[in-house]
């Protein structure tokens, strides 16, 4: 719970950064607190702490699974890690603070690398605190309860309305902004929120096949509670009419329904339907072609629709719209940056202001670099941790996920509840890779690296979306 | 093939994904490449005295002997402030460098324009005999201060922008006798015989005051050095949002004396559309290696299609057959010539309905003999993207004439696909603006920062020309005006004089004037 709290409020840090506060003791430590993060003379003390969290970590971490978690775990189950992770995270951040300390001067006017540098960390909490639990059922069980609070409260968020920012709106509707500044990242964490939903949604759903919903029981309030969730979750991403945010939300989706209903891993373990699958897959051809061409069309005879949500989404077909015009534009600038200063960057804080000055078209005005996270980071660090993130992800991902036990398909709904089978675990780890993704793909159009709202829970759905190799 | 999960198409998903976006990643960093017009690159340097010091260098590509402007940026400023004049003055095809040279001490400085002038001739993209300086403010006193106290350095062009007067000037004041060492030397030499300045200053300069200017001009005209002067009327130290004009004056101005090998078009970068060509057949193969995948592996289980199945192929050739004929349509209706049958057909199909009374105006001129569809579409769609959002009421006639109308003169109608070009560049400036005065004079300021106005340019050019090659004469000039006006949302037309003009929603006015027309001289100037 205390990281779930601690995350939540790195999350949500801009409004409570923001908000006026009466009592003058919790403001002055709210100014002392950021003081750490902005002032030139501490801030390296932060890097520094947080660096060394990370070492410390991960030395506890390499030191608990060779010992075979004898310091942690009361059961025999030995979970192992592959060194490969430790050894990305740990180049990663050496790779970041170099590039930090070599240019401290101008490196400590931003807090882009504090920012990532926490993110890290918090992430990194998140695998420790995975590794003390007691057993892989209640590690899983754990996870779940945590998730499940984590959608509440972002749905709880995205009903919250607030005029402390300054309020966006398309074609005069408001953008839903919820506790954020920006609709971007608001739609984000809202459809972040929405996939972990439907994961939790259809965990449970394989409980009800073959059987007759009952109402009135705990399990059957939680299902309900959740769908309830769910499309509370998909109004909030709907309104905040971010674009970006929908394209990931879709893609996080199709990961988490493909993997999880077409993967006999997932269903019943070692007991595959092939027949609905094959189904499934014979016509997904026709699908696709059908959804390309109804889009086509919507795009053509409805460019000009009064509905606010259908012209948002068919926006990405008008040539008019400068937005993503000037994101392009914006990319291209990157590529053509990174032409020049490839191998160390440009140094943190640096990037917009080269762009500016030097590369931003003569015809465009306010075009922002930082957008993209994969691109700012190469911007401002070099190629070196891009590529370590990218080896990262693919060891985070590549990793197949296995369960090791049928589940008990003739178990009661609330037996299976308190009992956690194995298969939960990998519908667990799946979920948090599809919401993961969905921050990942989000990256590209709102920077969250260098966000705590939005690399807080990325890093933490990474590491909650690695499977352990669990061994006897 | 043997059914497995592993044979599955969704096997292949993965690696196909992974190649795709390498790919997409490396053709989109050639393409970029490729249509990047500078070389950038950060350079540093160490003084004698050992500091260190970091510059920025931008050259136009292709990289061939050009000439340099070396550039000092004012007190408090650095180079990346400064940046997007260094670009401008780039585009009309010359080097540009400059440093964060320490404005503290006099001496490190001097020390740092020695290395950057030795790091200059010692590269292949720099044309040695044309070298100028441009320095503002502190900056251009600090050149000022050298070149007094260097002759052996002197450059062929210096050109002081808000600059002022220096001490070692008092040193040309003085008789022969009482002249510093160095300075009987330069005196007695006369170096600066071959060097040229120009000095460009605010009328209303609160800094270094103009009276200092006019001491200075004519000191150097006693001393026998070439000097011209531009008073800027109603300017002060800063030139507020002048400033790019300025600049891009003073680019044009030595650009008469320092002709470029070449300059860029940045107003017609190609698409460079085969750069995504090995994603493009990567992603054909892949696409078709996938269907052969799913086909085999389809075919392995005999089981007989649904009627829902069965219903579904249906549904989806048919819309993907209306799809193709719709995207065939809308695509490539405005691409066939603009008759008068084949805009009505736009207008009825294509056009959105609230430019469609626009059309059938725009039809009525019989002026689109060569232009395509897609030219009548622009000119009545893009005036509606936001109706006439600058003005409260405006009449329909008013409107059409001197906004969605192209016609401006004779000479406009040889050129008419100018809209969508003009409308990207000045729409996103003025489109916060709520009067037509105050967007005029967005537009006008941009327009000079990108088009020179050429004395004795001859060409009368159409629109798109003008805007293509970024100089056309005085009547060029009023014409592009109108057209940019037009095309940010301003009722604008020539009045008898050939000037361009405004409504400004009560009456006809004359649109608000560039801050500075040109600085070339009258004379034609010696460019050897």
């Amino acid at each position: 719970m205390v990281l779930l709290f601690t995350g939540l409020g790195l999350i949500t840090s801009e409004f409570w950064l923001t908000t006026p506060i009466s009592n003058t003791v919790i403001d002055q430590l709210r100014i002392k607190s950021l003081l750490l993060f902005t002032d030139k003379s501490t801030q390296w003390m932060t890097m520094t702490s947080l660096l060394y969290g990370l070492a410390v970590l991960t030395v506890v971490r390499v030191l608990a699974y060779k010992q075979g978690n004898s310091a942690f775990s009361k059961s025999s189950d030995r979970q192992s890690r592959s060194p490969a992770e430790d050894t990305c995270i740990s180049a990663l951040a050496l790779s970041l603070a170099a590039g930090y300390f070599l240019n401290y001067q101008d490196s400590a006017n931003h807090v882009d690398a504090i920012v990532l540098m926490t993110c890290l960390f918090f992430g990194q909490s998140i695998g420790l605190w995975k590794l003390m639990q007691s057993d892989q059922a209640t590690r899983v069980s754990s996870t779940i309860s945590m998730l499940q609070i984590l959608v509440l409260i972002l749905a709880c968020f995205g009903m919250f309305r607030t005029d402390l920012f300054h309020a966006t709106y398309y074609h005069s509707e408001r953008r839903w902004n919820g506790v954020w500044e920006n609709p971007n990242v608001f739609g984000l964490l809202m459809g972040m929120g929405l996939t972990l939903a439907l994961g939790l949604i259809l965990k449970n759903l394989r409980y009800w096949r073959g059987k007759r919903i009952r109402f009135g029981n705990y399990f059957s309030a939680l299902f309900i509670g959740q769908c309830v969730v769910g499309a509370s979750l998909i109004v909030s991403l709907l309104m905040s009419y971010s674009r970006g945010a929908w394209l990931a939300t879709i893609l996080g989706s199709a990961y988490l329904i493909t993997f999880g209903l077409l993967n006999r891993s997932f269903n019943d373990c070692g007991k595959p339907s092939l027949t609905a699958k094959f189904l499934l897959i014979r016509n997904l051809p026709y699908f696709a072609i059908l959804s390309l061409s109804l889009l086509l069309l919507a795009a053509i005879f409805y460019r000009s629709t009064d509905e606010l949500v259908l012209r948002r989404a068919l926006s990405i077909s008008n040539i008019n719209d400068f937005s993503w015009r000037n994101r392009l534009t914006a990319y291209e600038g990157s590529l053509q940056m990174a032409q020049t200063k490839y191998l160390g960057g440009y140094g943190w804080g640096n990037p917009q202001k080269y762009y500016e000055a030097f590369f931003q078209p003569a015809n465009r005005q306010g075009l922002v670099v930082s957008l993209n996270g994969y691109a700012y980071l190469l911007l401002s660090a070099g190629i070196a941790p891009l590529s370590i993130l990218c080896a990262y992800l693919w060891c985070v991902f590549g990793k197949r996920i296995d369960c090791h036990q049928s589940l008990d398909t003739n178990s009661t709904p609330d037996a299976v509840l308190f009992a956690a089978p194995v298969g939960d675990e990998a519908w667990q780890i799946l979920t948090c890779r599809a919401a993961a993704l969905v921050l990942l793909v989000g990256v590209c159009f709102e920077g969250g690296f260098f966000s705590l709202s939005l690399g807080v829970p990325l890093w933490g759905l990474l590491e909650l979306g690695r499977p352990e190799l669990n061994h006897s | 093939m043997k059914f497995t999960w592993q044979n599955s198409p969704l096997f292949f998903f993965r690696w196909g994904i992974i190649i795709s976006i390498f790919l997409c990643l490396v053709c989109g960093f050639i393409w970029a490449c490729k249509r990047n017009l500078f070389y950038r690159s950060v350079f540093s340097f160490s003084t004698p005295s050992g500091k260190s010091v970091k510059g920025f260098i931008i050259v136009p590509k292709p990289l061939q002997p050009r000439p340099v402007i070396v550039y000092c940026h004012g007190a408090g400023g650095d180079f990346l402030q400064d940046g997007p004049y260094m670009r401008q003055m780039a585009e009309l095809g010359f080097a540009v460098v400059s440093w964060n040279y320490d404005q503290d001490n006099t001496n490190q400085f001097y020390q740092e324009i020695q290395s950057v002038l030795g790091f200059i001739h010692r590269q292949s993209w720099a044309d040695t005999n044309k070298i100028g300086w441009l320095g503002y403010s502190l900056g251009a006193r600090r050149m000022l201060s050298f070149m007094l106290t260097h002759p052996d350095h002197s450059p062929r062009l210096m050109v002081q922008i808000a600059g002022g007067w220096v001490n070692e000037l008092d040193q040309l004041l003085m008789p022969q006798k009482f002249l510093d060492k160095r300075f009987q030397a330069a005196s007695a030499s006369h170096p600066w015989t071959h060097t040229s300045i120009l000095l460009v200053h605010g009328e209303f300069d609160g800094v270094f005051p103009l009276e200092d200017i006019r001491r200075l001009d004519a000191l150097l005209q006693t001393n026998s050095i070439s000097v011209d002067k531009r008073i800027i009327a109603g300017a002060d130290h800063g030139f507020g949002d002048d400033k790019a004009i300025i600049f891009r004056s003073v680019a044009e101005y030595c650009s008469e004396r320092f002709v470029p090998s070449s300059r860029l078009y940045l107003h017609e970068i190609p698409s460079y559309w085969f750069c995504w060509l090995p994603a493009i057949a990567w992603g054909l193969i892949w696409g078709y290696a996938v269907l052969l995948r799913w086909r085999n592996w389809v075919g392995i289980l005999p089981i007989p299609a649904t009627r829902f199945e069965r219903g579904l192929r249906m549904v989806t050739w048919i819309a993907a057959c209306m799809a193709i004929i719709a995207i065939t349509f809308y695509f490539g209706w405005p691409n066939l010539n603009a008759s008068p049958t084949a805009i009505q057909v736009a207008r009825g199909w294509i056009s959105s309905p609230s430019a469609r009374a626009e059309v059938s105006y725009l039809s009525d001129l019989n002026i689109w003999k060569s232009h395509s569809v897609c030219t009548v579409l622009e000119h009545a769609e893009l005036p509606n993207f936001r109706g006439p959002y600058l003005y409260q009421n405006l009449e329909i006639s008013i409107f059409q004439d001197y906004i969605v109308s192209p016609v401006i003169d004779d000479i406009s109608l040889d050129e008419l696909n100018w809209r969508r070009l003009l409308w990207e560049n000045f729409y996103p400036r003025v489109r916060n603006e709520t009067t037509p005065v105050s967007a005029a004079q967005v537009v006008v300021r941009f327009l000079r920062e990108r088009v020179s106005i050429h004395p004795y340019y001859i060409q009368n050019t159409g629109i798109e020309t003008i805007w293509r090659e970024q100089v056309t004469n005085a009547a060029g000039w009023e014409r592009i005006y109108v057209a940019a006006l037009r095309s940010a949302g301003v009722a604008a037309r020539l009045n008898g004089h050939h000037q361009a003009e405004i409504w400004t929603g009560f009456e006809w006015q004359l649109a608000p004037r560039p801050t500075i027309e040109t600085m070339l001289p009258l004379q034609t100037v010696d460019k050897n």
